[in-house]
């Protein structure tokens, strides 16, 4: 008789999913003293080459749409911003993280679902003029994560799953629910917590199935629903599994009109590939 | 970080005061320096042309240049596109340690404009930035919404302006309707006019030609050609008449006036329309009556005219009675007249119809009678604005009675000093309009008794056997026909007669009692021959028009009443042939060129004439009959003028104005003297001849320069001397003079004074006559 | 034809009005593009614009395939919902692009 996987079981099964790099942890330790230039942060970062490269890289990419190519660090800095920083630094090393940990095929399908998902809620964000859109590129980005560690864990399961959703039309999650008594959203949020990040990641990522039940951070749960459902229904990951159906309350609280959304997703689509690239590339 | 706090409060504060989208601008940029230690900072908004930022204010100022060129920069490099994408701030690099701010103040759906500062380095740190970000969001916000607010507003006073506008595209579209509706009404009249002139000759040509043809097939045809006509009048008239009504544009012009004689006016106009279908006709004023009172004499007819007129033509057999009561209402006097046929009667389901526009009781009523349907609308219409109403009571087979309410301002009751007794032997209704006119005029009825005056029906077949065992010399008036002679006119022959036609008038047989007693009467005028029955054969009439048309057809009808005619083709002429001829009447026509009918009765008056003037008028106005009485003219007449009208009229005038009674003394005088005695009576004549002249010279001094008050108390003078002599012309006059000099009519009582030394000098000749008689 | 900004010539016929942040219209539809216009189109950050004749119909068998493709995921989605409608009718035309 096979043993029903709890979540601690899962995110023991994650590897080195299960923390976040130091040279992140040092980042932020910088980033969260008030008093830090510019100038310390990008010392911090550049103690990372690779972290280095890949932030300049992100802010000569379209997410940023310049004309002019940033060269130096410092520049990349200030134009990010400090506080917008940390979330992509967040996102590279998660990125980092995520390529070392499976195999490449799942990982570009992952990755290219997870960006197109990060790049909708950051261009939503961005008509909702939101102060630091980069928390919603990374919450995006980082939404459906407990798909991902629920496959390193059990992937005959998910193989399972994937075939029963497709078999039944039905969305995964409620395949998940079924056979677990959680989905994968679940998963995520508890890898997140225990990584130590804040509601504003946590509870989008736990709660993007059901964002009418996410205890506190609504606007930013309901950005992150409505970008996977977005994003899923116009094909952006190339994926054929069926969406999550689009909650009406959610969709009020962001309170963008059709047209709105579909220039957010239009947007996204068309910084998706290269967005990828940059990530993926690194990743590589 | 708790200054950054006040800064911020403090500037939100200022934004929540701003009431101009322009100064929350400018607010947010001098509160800038505040939250960070900038070394300049400006703004830049968008240009409506370019569609691209430019920089409108900078701080301190002076510094477009520098900060157009760091603008410039950061558009080149997407760094504008960048800051509108983003709640919160970009940071560029500058050399020297310094970086550029760019700060959208902006809503998701508003950009308000785009902050731009110079700073260290080191001093663009998170926090700040963060709190930059907010306040230049809290800006936008406050920005969008006093935009929108103007939009509102401007909205707002847009609807104003649409409104206003309205209101004055509904005022010309009002005064438009208005003038349209004077130049409805006006064109109406003046098409009244212009159609009236030609049915004139149409009306009256076909009467004279069906009068003169012998064939009667072409009769009957030229029968229907005349009642088509009328039809037509009656349209125009009635239509003319409806929409003056319905603009509730009814000029009224109450005067003074005699109701009893207006109902007589109409009976007697009828009278030869009811004889033909053999019906009574019968004017019964109860007691009360007023004999005076003012109103409307011209639009009363004209209603009066419209009810006696249809019940003449619904009813077929008996009679058509007009009942005229009055009571006191509120200092005024409640006229009621009831118009009570015999005729069809009318279902009460059709009685409401009765009353609207162009809708007869019984479409097939209009095929068999004809009419516009307008009659009784326009007779309702009348009636309302006259104070009072048109009702209806009718059973259908026994007849309608129509029931007109108009409002007096003020009667006078019948004055009812005792005259003498007279013995009716008349039945019917006719008996009883006898015996009520002589109620009227003070005659208590008796039964025979040798002297009484007797008087009878003259077409009640019997009657001439009532004759025979009376006295030759007894008085006697018969009532007669107007358009038969008595079937007793031998009988009467040699006899003290005076003959009065029916319906009896109760001032014609007043008039002819008069005359009885005072012993002139009729034997000499029935010599004259079969048309003597109205005096009319042989008179002098001079007839004034300036259409041939209708000189025509007036002459032509003068001269079928066996009328010597004499015809002037404009006013001058006119006067010039009344004063140099004799005349027993001069008819002009009203609407002459250069000297008008008007003009031309003050002339003839002026030139010392006393011929009684008689206006012919094609104003289809009512009430032109009252001008015409002011402006100098005795009497009326209107265009098309109707034979029996015409005959009427100068039958009534001949009667009054018959030759002076140069063989008898006045009868007043008699039966003074007896009262008297001769020497009291003297005395009477000669303080009169004394007295006489000098009223009559101030009453016509004082109406010709206006003094309206003295000209009324000599005419009272006068009127109450002359009234004691028998007089009664004169008395009639000064009353008039009286009477408008009270009503402070200064036309009517110039008219009315210009007649009076004329009167007064036939007057004298009288008086001395009667001094010098052998009676005296 | 969704054209990228930086790919744009000048003379290029706008399929569709241009709006910036916030809603303000940069040219409506139906412009002839000057180089003043891809200076405003780029520096307000307009990524994409709709260049020419709106596409052509796809033929009735191609947008029949399409439709079923997309609608298999639009499974379970409130289809009255504008929002859903609305991707609906992207999804389908980015389908459309996808397998020509």
């Amino acid at each position: 008789m096979p043993v029903t996987p709890t979540i601690d079981g899962i995110l023991a099964a994650a590897g080195e999913l299960q923390a976040l790099p130091d040279s992140w942890q040092h980042l932020d330790a910088v980033l969260a003293r008030s008093a830090a230039t510019t100038a310390h942060i990008a010392e911090a970062i550049a103690q990372d080459p690779g972290l280095s490269m890949r932030l300049l890289r992100l802010a000569n990419s379209p997410m940023f749409g310049l004309s002019q190519r940033i060269e130096r660090l410092s520049q990349a800095v200030h134009l990010i911003g400090t506080r917008q920083l940390r979330e992509l630094a967040l996102a590279v090393s998660v990125v980092d993280l995520v390529g070392r940990s499976g195999r490449r095929d799942r990982v570009a399908s992952y990755l290219r679902h997870s960006t197109s998902v990060g790049l909708c809620a950051r261009a939503i964000a961005s008509r909702r003029r939101e102060a630091n859109i980069e928390r919603f590129f990374v919450a995006g980005l980082l939404h459906d994560i407990g798909r991902f560690v629920l496959e390193l864990a059990e992937p005959d399961l998910v193989a399972d799953q994937q075939t029963q959703a497709r078999q039944r039309a039905v969305p995964i999650e409620t395949i998940e629910t079924a056979s677990l008594g959680f989905d994968h959203a679940a998963i995520g949020g508890a890898l997140l917590r225990r990584w130590n990040l804040p509601s504003t990641l946590c509870e989008p990522v736990a709660w993007h199935h059901l964002p009418s039940s996410a205890p506190s951070q609504r606007v930013e749960t309901a950005t992150v629903h409505l970008a996977s459902v977005a994003a899923e229904l116009l094909g952006l990951d190339d994926g054929e599994a069926v969406s999550t159906p689009l909650d009406q309350s959610a969709y009020d609280l962001v309170g963008l009109d059709a047209a709105d959304l579909i220039g957010a997703v239009s947007e996204a689509a068309s910084a998706l590939a290269e967005t990828l690239t940059v990530l993926v590339g690194t990743a590589a | 970080m708790s200054e950054l706090f006040d800064s911020l409060v403090s500037l939100d504060a200022s934004l929540a005061g701003c009431t101009a989208s322009e100064s929350v601008l400018s607010t947010m940029l001098q509160h800038l320096p505040t939250l960070l230690p900038c070394d300049g900072c400006a703004l830049a908004q968008i240009d409506d042309a370019t569609l691209l930022p430019v920089i409108s204010t900078t701080s301190p100022s002076g510094q477009s240049g520098r900060f157009g060129r760091l603008l410039a920069t950061a558009i080149d490099k997407g760094l504008f596109a960048l800051a509108l994408r983003r709640g919160q701030g970009v940071i560029d690099e500058l050399p020297d340690r310094q970086v550029l701010l760019l700060q959208a103040c902006a809503t998701p759906t508003h950009l308000a404009g785009l902050l731009l500062a110079v700073c260290p380095a080191e001093a663009a740190q998170a926090d700040l930035l963060s709190a930059i970000a907010l306040a230049a969001t809290r800006c936008g916000a406050a920005h969008e919404n006093l935009v929108l607010s103007r939009r509102i507003l401007a909205h707002a006073h847009g609807l104003e302006q649409a409104v206003e506008e309205r209101t004055r595209d509904l005022a010309s579209a009002r005064d438009r309707a208005e003038a349209a509706s004077r130049a409805k009404s006006s064109f109406l009249a003046t098409v009244s006019h212009e159609l009236r002139t030609p049915l004139n000759g149409i009306i009256g040509m076909t009467e004279l030609i069906h009068g003169d043809e012998p064939d009667p097939l072409r009769r009957d045809r030229l029968a229907v050609v005349h009642s088509c006509a009328e039809d037509l009048l009656r349209q125009i008239d009635g239509i003319l008449d409806l929409s003056r009504i319905e603009a509730g544009r009814v000029d009224l012009r109450p005067t003074e006036a005699d109701p009893s004689a207006v109902v007589m006016h109409i009976l007697r106009t009828l009278a030869p329309r009811a004889e033909a279908k053999d019906i009574e006709l019968a004017w019964l004023p109860a007691p009360g009556f007023p004999a005076r009172a003012v109103i409307d004499a011209g639009r009363l007819r004209q209603v009066l005219m419209n009810l006696v007129g249809n019940a003449l033509k619904f009813t077929d057999r008996g009679s058509i009675l007009v009942r005229g009561t009055a009571e006191a209402c509120d200092g005024a006097c409640r006229l009621t007249f009831d118009v009570v046929d015999t005729g069809l009667g009318i279902a009460n389901e059709a009685q409401d119809k009765l009353f609207t526009p162009f809708i007869q009781a019984d479409e097939s009523i209009n095929r068999r009678f004809g009419g516009s349907g307008l009659g009784l609308s326009i007779s309702r219409g009348l009636c309302q604005a006259m104070g009072g109403d048109l009702t209806l009571n009718s059973v259908p087979d026994q007849g309608s009675t129509f029931t007109a309410i108009v409002t007096a301002h003020s009667a006078q009751p019948v004055k009812n000093q005792p005259n003498g007794q007279a013995h009716v032997d008349v039945s019917g209704p006719c008996g009883e309009s006898v015996r009520l006119g002589l109620a009227r005029i003070g005659v208590s009825v008796s039964p025979t008794r040798p002297g009484d005056i007797l008087i009878l029906d003259g077409d009640e077949p019997g009657c001439a056997d009532r004759l025979v065992d009376l006295p030759i010399d007894h008085p006697i008036i018969v009532l007669t026909s107007l358009s038969r002679p008595p079937c007793i006119a031998a009988a009467l022959a040699k006899r003290r007669q005076r003959l009065v036609s029916k319906p009896p008038d109760p001032e014609e047989l007043a008039a002819a009692m008069r005359e009885l007693r005072s012993g002139k009467h009729q034997t000499t005028r029935i010599d004259r021959g079969s048309a003597a029955l109205s005096g009319l054969q042989g008179r002098r009439v001079l007839y004034a028009d300036d259409q041939h048309v209708n000189r025509l057809v007036v002459s032509g009808q003068l001269q079928r009443l066996a009328i010597a005619t004499t015809l002037a083709t404009g006013g001058a002429e006119a006067v010039s042939l009344a004063l140099s001829g004799s005349w027993d009447a001069i008819l002009l026509d009203c609407q002459m060129p250069e000297v008008d009918g008007f003009t031309a009765a003050a002339r003839i008056r002026a030139g010392g004439c006393r011929t009684p003037l008689i206006a012919v008028t094609a104003h289809a106005m009512a009430g032109d009959r009252e001008e015409c009485l002011q402006r100098g003219f005795d009497d009326y007449l209107a265009k098309p003028v109707r034979p029996t009208e015409l005959a009427a009229t100068l039958t009534r005038w001949f009667t009054l104005e018959s030759e002076p009674p140069v063989n008898q003394p006045p009868s007043r005088l008699d039966s003074l003297r007896a009262e008297v005695g001769s020497d009291v009576l003297r005395d009477v004549l000669l303080a009169m001849l004394g007295e006489g002249p000098t009223l009559v010279a101030e009453a016509v001094a004082a109406c010709g320069r206006g003094d309206l008050a003295t000209a009324g108390k000599r005419a009272h003078a006068l009127k109450g001397d002359a009234g004691n002599l028998g007089l009664d012309l004169l008395a009639d006059v000064a009353r008039a003079l009286e009477q408008t000099a009270r009503l402070g009519d200064q036309a009517g009582a110039t008219a009315a004074a210009q007649r009076l030394p004329g009167l007064w000098e036939r007057a004298a000749a009288d008086l001395r006559l009667a001094l010098d008689s052998p009676g005296a | 034809m969704r054209v990228p900004a930086n790919g744009l010539q000048p003379g290029a016929i706008l399929a569709e009005a241009v709006r910036g942040p916030g809603g303000r219209q940069l040219a409506v539809a139906g412009t002839a593009l000057t180089p003043q216009h891809l200076v405003v189109l780029r520096a307000w950050g307009i990524e994409s614009v709709e260049i020419g004749e709106p596409p052509a119909d796809p033929d009735r068998e191609r947008l029949v395939a399409a439709q079923r493709v997309v609608a298999a995921r639009f499974r379970g989605q409130p289809a009255d919902h504008p929002a859903v409608r609305a991707l609906f009718q992207a999804a389908v035309a980015r389908e459309l692009q996808r397998c020509p």
